[in-house]
């Protein structure tokens, strides 16, 4: 008796109705092209990822460098917990943060729970819906993503494309320079529901709050040193 | 679950007459078409997409074996492994087959339609399982020991006030106000999180498979399946055949429809892409990661006339703005899926036999077939349905009686206009008084709430040829 894996392909074969070989499938699919470019709102990019962020109610701020950087996580934490731990992934990236300059305690591991804030840095930026790709491997356990109160996600400005087909080719290129993940996560908003009363409650499961941090020199907005969205 | 579709009238009477359950699907009719309607609005090239999409699903679904056979080769290159349940309780097996192997003992579930089709939680619980629903609305109704009423919403047709009780008579937490929706989540919040700490495995579902890359997409807003793809030692998806894409980029072009069409926004909180266990220097994630892939009669709707529904990307969408769906409300359906999808689908992965009322359930206004992301020709297929339910003989006697002898007549035009000529005038002469009818002894139901104004004039071809004449 066949095994239940060659019955339902065999039974897809039989009621399939193209037959094709390997190369015309993939010709046929080549022909049938990629979905039609979005339109955004802005033609800034900053602007239209921020704007979307807005919507899902996360907060963000802009800052020039990575020390900058720093001082905005110092800030956000201590007004909100009085101190300033927290817990992030083996990420080059982060730990060659200057820490010690925003007195920030940072704990390099997965978080058990314990922990009411974590920092990502992300790979990529879409702008057309307000999402930022992270990666969950070891440069970010999965689960700092989602056992939190507050979430402070790093952005580089360079890796903040328009919309989802150029992320894939960016995280394509990541993954051929840093491998590849076990998951790639768009995090978009923090945790929320809508299931009582079709009413949206923040910290569903995972974090209350999401915080962005871009980082670059904007030319549009050179003057802007750490705004609230 | 127990199927009850049969039952169709009497429990949609049932809802009928709940007159806190009116006002609150009601409500649900209006809001929720309406963000819907604003974020296609704002999207701006529905049509396009949509279109789009259906090519890639069609091309997909037309060689089902080569982008399945991709997609498993990914997983196992990733350290996944793949299964195929030919049906509901081969799905089960496996996935307790599974539990039973690590000496699992809690499990935390995430909402996933397939696993509702299947019945697994009641499966692995009659095996001695502890099975936790975390999604919100699924936990809700868990706890109410009811089905889901809506794909996306589960619990959509609770009142803010039952959910209290329900949380008060479950939660032994002492004595609290619990009265916001804000409370309540937190509560909720902090007896799953405790599940999920202690759960050896979480069991998800997906919105999307990636042929290319071995990648199963899943679109939540609380997080909830993450945690449980994430937390617990092994991680199990379960699925359908009919999920899978070619490419990672058609995984998030649907979710550009999908989002707008479920929640009105133009993407969930965490769309998540997972594929594989743990590596060696990870320091989280499952030791075992596994995918179930059900058939459950998909193959026998691949290639057949109602092969457009595998194209269903599971929104609500055609709930959402069904007049039928609102009034009856989801439980009237008596399985997994109900509106205009569900009347589809029951019967097809059921049998007719057992769901013969559902494809009756239409007003065929063509609402639902407007805003399907998927553009499934939904009125064209319930339509089809009930024809095969006529021909079995699934009907009353009476309607058809009353469709062979109106097809009897229509295949002679003469008699046809004859008779239908004397009926009119028959009809114009009885309602001259009233102007109206308030019974019909054909049609009792229809005229029990509704009046029929008596006819004027000649019939539509009797006044269509005195015009043509008048024309010249």
């Amino acid at each position: 008796m066949a095994d239940s894996r060659t019955e339902i392909l065999a039974r897809v074969h039989r009621a399939q109705r193209e037959h094709l070989q390997q190369a015309e499938v993939a010709e046929a699919l080549a022909e049938l092209g990629s979905a039609p470019e979005v339109e955004l709102k802005s033609d800034q990019l900053v602007d239209e990822l921020l704007s979307q962020l807005q919507r899902q109610q996360a907060t963000a701020s802009i800052v020039r460098d990575r020390s900058a950087a720093v001082q905005v996580i110092s800030e956000y934490v201590y007004s909100t917990y009085h101190h300033r731990l927290v817990v992030a992934g083996n990420d080059s990236r982060l730990a060659a943060l200057p820490w010690r300059d925003g007195s920030v305690l940072v704990r390099f591991d997965a978080t058990a729970g314990e922990d009411p804030v974590a920092i990502t840095y992300a790979k990529v930026g879409v702008a057309e819906s307000g999402s930022l790709g992270v990666w969950c491997d070891l440069s970010n356990p999965g689960v700092n993503n989602w056992l939190v109160q507050d979430h402070i996600i790093l952005l580089d400005v360079e890796d903040l494309v328009a919309d989802f087909e150029q992320a894939w080719q960016h995280i394509r290129n990541a993954e051929v320079r840093d491998g590849s993940p076990r998951g790639i996560v768009f995090i978009s908003g923090p945790s929320a529901t809508s299931d009582i009363k079709v009413e949206k409650v923040f910290g569903a499961h995972g974090p209350v709050r999401l915080h962005l941090i871009i980082i670059g020199n904007l030319v549009a907005l050179q003057s802007a040193s750490s705004q609230g969205v | 679950m127990k199927q009850t579709s049969n039952a169709f009238l009497d429990t949609a009477r049932g809802n009928l007459a709940d007159q806190r359950l009116r006002e609150h699907m009601n409500g649900l009719g209006i809001t929720i078409p309406l963000g819907r309607a604003m974020a296609m609005e704002e999207l701006g090239n529905f049509e396009v997409l949509r279109s789009h999409l259906r090519d890639i699903k069609d091309h997909t679904l037309n060689n089902l074996d080569y982008y399945l056979g991709r997609y498993e080769e990914n997983v196992i290159q990733r350290g996944g492994q793949v299964h195929w349940a030919s049906d509901a309780s081969e799905l089960n097996d496996i996935v307790a087959g599974i539990c039973q192997r690590i000496e699992a003992r809690q499990v935390a579930k995430g909402k996933s339609m397939v696993t509702e089709e299947t019945a697994l939680t009641a499966h692995l619980q009659a095996l001695g399982l502890e099975v936790t629903e975390t999604d919100l609305g699924e936990y809700i109704i868990q706890l109410a020991d009811e089905p889901p009423s809506h794909i996306v919403g589960p619990a959509f047709h609770k009142t803010p006030e039952q959910i209290r009780e329900l949380f008060l008579e479950h939660h032994q937490l002492g004595e609290r106000s619990l009265e916001t929706p804000t409370e309540m989540v937190q509560e909720a919040r902090d007896i799953l999180r405790d599940k999920f700490l202690n759960a050896d495995v979480g069991i998800i579902g997906a919105n999307a498979l990636v042929a290319e890359d071995g990648r199963s997409m899943l679109v939540t807003n609380e997080g909830n399946g993450d945690l449980g793809a994430n937390l617990p030692r092994v991680a199990i998806v379960c699925t359908t055949i009919d999920k899978v894409l070619p490419r990672a980029e058609d995984a998030t072009a649907l979710l550009r429809l999908l989002a707008r069409s479920a929640i009105a926004l133009p993407v969930s909180a965490y769309t998540s892409f997972y594929t594989g266990p743990r590596r060696d220097e990870d320091l989280d994630g499952p030791e075992e990661f596994h995918v179930v892939l059900l058939d459950n009669r998909r193959t026998e709707i691949l290639g057949s006339k109602y092969q457009d529904m595998l194209r269903c990307m599971r929104c609500a969408a055609c709930l959402n703005h069904c007049p039928v769906y609102i009034g009856a409300g989801g439980h009237a359906y008596g399985w997994v899926y109900p509106g205009p999808m569900g009347s589809v689908l029951t019967p097809l992965l059921t049998s007719l036999e057992e769901s013969s009322l559902l494809p009756e359930a239409c007003t065929s206004c063509g609402r639902c077939a407007e805003v399907c992301p998927a553009e499934i020709p939904l009125p064209d297929l319930l339509r089809d349905l009930r024809a095969e339910s006529v021909q079995s003989g699934l009907t009353p006697w009476r309607w058809r009686w009353a469709m062979r002898l109106h097809a009897w007549l229509a295949k002679r035009p003469g008699l046809y206009h004859f008779t239908t000529g004397m009926a009119i005038k028959l009809m114009h002469r009885m309602g001259r008084k009233n102007g109206f009818f308030s019974k019909l002894p054909v049609a009792p139901g229809w005229s029990s709430v509704r009046e029929l104004p008596a006819p004027q004039g000649g019939t539509f071809m009797q006044q269509w040829k005195a015009r043509s004449k008048s024309d010249g």
